[in-house]
This record gives structure tokens, C-alpha cells and sequence, in this order.
């Protein structure tokens, strides 16, 4: 599989999908004109590697999302399902959920997405 | 339809539907599409109640930022509006003094007015006024645009002390009576403040005491701890600088920190403001009490490092 790279703008979070480091990074705020339009690629990416992805391998995925439109919330979900079948299939998979102090309601987003998987999830406070 | 939010949801339904309208092979086959639907309708519910609470989250973020950034616009505001005072004060303050200065070469130029040390006298009492203006007036302005002109160190309270009984001479040499009540446990206490800058507060603050006070009168000095309410853990040193004199009327009372504020005894109206910008940048209070013919009480606290 390709390393997949798109560089983050106002309206969209940078992401990197490296397949030869194991990697997943999400980082930016998200509130695209068109969400499913921007997380389409992504999605499929996921899928595929995922499919293919063998026990051994550690993936780290890393989130850092410090404001994400209901469009991209929709879609988030969607890909944080993919990683929590994925876990339950025996995947090596665990999430790092990067929060700023100051801001309590990243904070709470990031509870609320956690809730309703198995997988590991942690969440981390940055520090800037 | 090929960027659609909801497009797993919506393959399901149609399927559904088409399962419904074909009605193939009865009853067994519509139950379990029956139950398909029924768990990928909960699904659908469940992550449509996690989007809107999320989405919610975020929206009151939002707000609050909104709020923020209206008081920052509003200071901003408020900060050019004074801008735009302290220059047309600059400018009349000035003003007076070189039109004086202009006014009397010019008479003396031209002959209309002796050339003689009073006349010469006078305008040197206006250069004075200007260049004491003009000395104020940058002071001020480095105070308030850079705040790390201001260095803070430590300093024992032995040494603030030493400052405070530095006055008592040249008050009493003017003909006041000096008055003290330090605090006693100074030996091991640490304050964190620029100490010149400080003692020019005390200077701007005894000075104004002076200017008000008649001879004979009292001026007086007291340090004392205060306790904040929250925590007892974070003290205050306040200071206290009391004179006799005759007291601020309480209408003007608010406006005796503002820039250019001179009362009856001129001066450049500036050492109070000053006063208050060292104050203010050392985190700490500064204010007065008084009443006509009953003297003032200034005050300012300095927070020491806990």
C-alpha cells in the first residue's frame, strides 16, 4: 500500500496514512465544505490497509482535533468503527487522543467518541 | 449522490424497500430483513444522538471563543479611544508652556518687552515644565507599551524599610513631620519587584503628599501584611502613605490616577499614573481614601512571592 499525505488548511486537518511505519495521523480542525468528499479517500485507505494488516503489527493512530464540523464528526465515526472491528478481529491497533488543557470541550468530545468502543484509546493532554 | 453523508444508510433502506415492494419467498425472508433494519435503524439512532451532543460540545466552544473575542475588540477598542485622548492632551498640555515660551522671545525680539533675568527666569520655568512633561510623559509611554522595562529581582523587606526611612529627612527638611510603622519581621521575608521602580512610586506618592500638605502638617507611613481572601497562603505587603493636607473632594476622587489629573498644585499630572502602571505590572493594588480638609490616604500592595 502508498503512503497517503494531505496537507492541512484552515478548513481541514493534516493527514498522514503510513503503511511502512505502522502510523495513522490526523491533526488540524475539520470543518471541510464537504466532509464525505474529504474523508472518502481516507476512509477507503483505512479500509484496504486494514484488510491486509497482519496480528504482529502495531498501529498508533494519533487524533488531534481541536474543532471537527457534524459532517466530519459523522465521518470520524465511521472510521473510528473501522479501527474498533478491526481491534476485535485480533488487530494491533490503539488510538492516542492529543486534548489542550485549556479547552474542556475537546476534552469532552474525544469521552464522547471513545464511549462506545473496545479498543485501546487513550487520552492525552497536550502540553504547549 | 457520490458524496453522501448517510450513503451506507441509504444502500440499506433502499435495499429494504426493494426487499418490501419484491415480497419474495414470504414471511421468513421479510423477518429478517426486518431485523436487519431494525439493527442498523438503532445504529443510526445511536450515532445521530453522539453527532448532535458532539456537535453541540463544539457549538458552545464556539460561543465562548465568540465571547472572548468580543472583549478583546471591545479593549482594543477602548485602548485607541485612549490613545487618541493622551494625544490631543499631550497637545494642549504642551501647548501652554512653548506658545508662553514663543510669546515671550518674541516680545523680547522685537523689543516689546525688556530683555532682564526675570523675564528670562520665566522662560526658563516653562522649558523646565516642558522638559519635565516630556521626561514624564516617556516614562509613561515605555511603562505602558513595554512591560519588561519593569525587571523584577528579589528584594528583603529590610531593604524596602531602608528606602521608606530614606524620606524622613528630606520630609522633615521641608518642614513636615515624618511618621513610621513598619512591619517587624523583616529579616528572612523575600518580595519580588524592581526596586527603583518602586521606590519612584513611594517618591511620586510623597512628593503629591507634600504638594498638598501645609507646612507643620503630618505625613505619615505604614506597612502592614494583608491576607487575600481565598487563600491565606497569598500574602500582600500594603503600604500606606497618610498626610494632613487638605484632602481630595470625593467627585474627583475616581479620577486622580488618570493621566494629566493635576488638582490645584500643578505638576505634571503624570506621577500618579506612573504610579499606578508600576503598580498595576507588579500585580498589585493601588488606591486612595480621602476626604476634603481631612487629608488622603494612598495605598498600593505589592504581592509577595509565596
Amino acid at each position: 500500500m502508498e503512503k497517503f499525505y494531505v496537507e492541512g488548511t484552515k478548513s481541514s486537518p493534516e493527514v498522514l496514512l503510513d503503511p511502512n511505519e505502522g502510523k495513522i495521523i490526523i491533526k488540524g480542525q475539520s470543518y471541510p465544505e464537504n466532509a464525505f468528499k474529504f474523508y472518502e479517500p481516507i476512509l477507503h485507505w483505512v479500509e484496504e490497509y486494514l484488510s491486509e494488516l497482519k496480528e504482529e503489527v502495531d498501529v498508533m493512530i494519533e487524533l488531534n482535533l481541536p474543532y471537527i464540523n457534524t459532517s466530519s464528526t459523522k465521518c470520524f465515526m465511521m472510521l473510528l468503527e473501522m479501527f474498533d472491528d478491526a481491534f476485535a478481529e485480533g488487530k494491533s491497533v490503539k488510538i492516542s487522543w492529543l486534548y489542550n488543557e485549556d479547552n474542556e470541550s475537546e476534552l469532552e468530545c474525544a469521552e464522547e467518541f471513545k464511549e462506545d468502543l473496545s479498543l485501546p484509546f487513550e487520552l492525552i493532554s497536550k502540553e504547549e | 449522490m457520490k458524496h453522501e453523508l448517510f450513503i451506507e444508510e441509504l444502500a440499506i433502506l433502499d435495499n429494504s424497500k426493494k426487499v418490501v415492494t419484491e415480497h419474495k419467498n414470504g414471511q421468513e425472508e421479510l423477518l429478517r430483513e426486518y431485523e436487519t433494519l431494525l439493527h442498523h435503524y438503532e445504529k443510526l439512532l445511536k450515532t445521530s444522538k453522539k453527532t448532535y451532543r458532539i456537535s453541540d460540545l463544539l457549538n458552545n466552544m464556539l460561543q465562548k471563543k465568540e465571547a472572548e473575542i468580543q472583549k478583546v475588540n471591545e479593549n482594543l477598542r477602548i485602548a485607541q479611544e485612549s490613545r487618541k485622548n493622551l494625544i490631543s492632551d499631550i497637545t494642549h498640555e504642551m501647548g501652554a508652556p512653548i506658545v508662553g515660551i514663543q510669546n515671550y522671545l518674541k516680545a523680547m525680539l522685537e523689543k516689546r518687552v525688556e530683555t532682564n533675568d526675570e523675564n528670562l527666569a520665566m522662560i526658563y520655568d516653562n522649558v523646565l515644565v516642558v522638559n519635565h512633561l516630556i521626561h514624564d510623559l516617556f516614562e509613561l509611554s515605555v511603562l505602558e507599551t513595554n512591560k519588561s522595562s519593569v525587571i523584577m529581582t528579589e528584594v528583603s523587606l529590610i531593604d524596602i524599610t531602608d528606602i521608606i526611612l530614606g524620606f524622613k529627612l528630606e520630609v522633615e527638611e521641608r518642614g513636615f513631620i515624618f511618621q513610621h510603622q513598619l512591619v517587624t519581621e523583616t529579616e528572612s521575608i523575600i518580595v519580588y519587584i524592581d526596586k527603583m521602580k518602586i521606590k519612584q512610586v513611594l517618591t511620586n506618592i510623597m512628593y503629591n503628599a507634600m504638594k498638598h500638605t501645609p507646612a507643620g502638617g503630618v505625613i505619615r507611613i505604614e506597612m502592614e501584611w494583608k491576607t487575600s481572601d481565598e487563600t491565606s497562603s497569598h500574602k500582600s505587603l500594603m503600604i500606606r502613605i497618610t498626610d494632613s493636607g487638605s484632602g481630595i473632594h470625593e467627585h474627583v476622587l475616581p479620577y486622580v490616577f488618570d493621566r494629566f489629573y493635576k488638582g490645584e498644585n500643578g505638576g505634571t499630572g503624570l506621577g500618579l499614573a506612573i504610579a499606578k502602571e508600576i503598580i498595576e505590572i507588579h500585580q498589585g493594588e493601588i488606591g486612595v481614601i480621602s476626604r476634603v480638609n481631612k487629608g488622603s490616604t494612598f495605598y498600593f500592595t505589592i504581592p509577595v512571592k509565596g
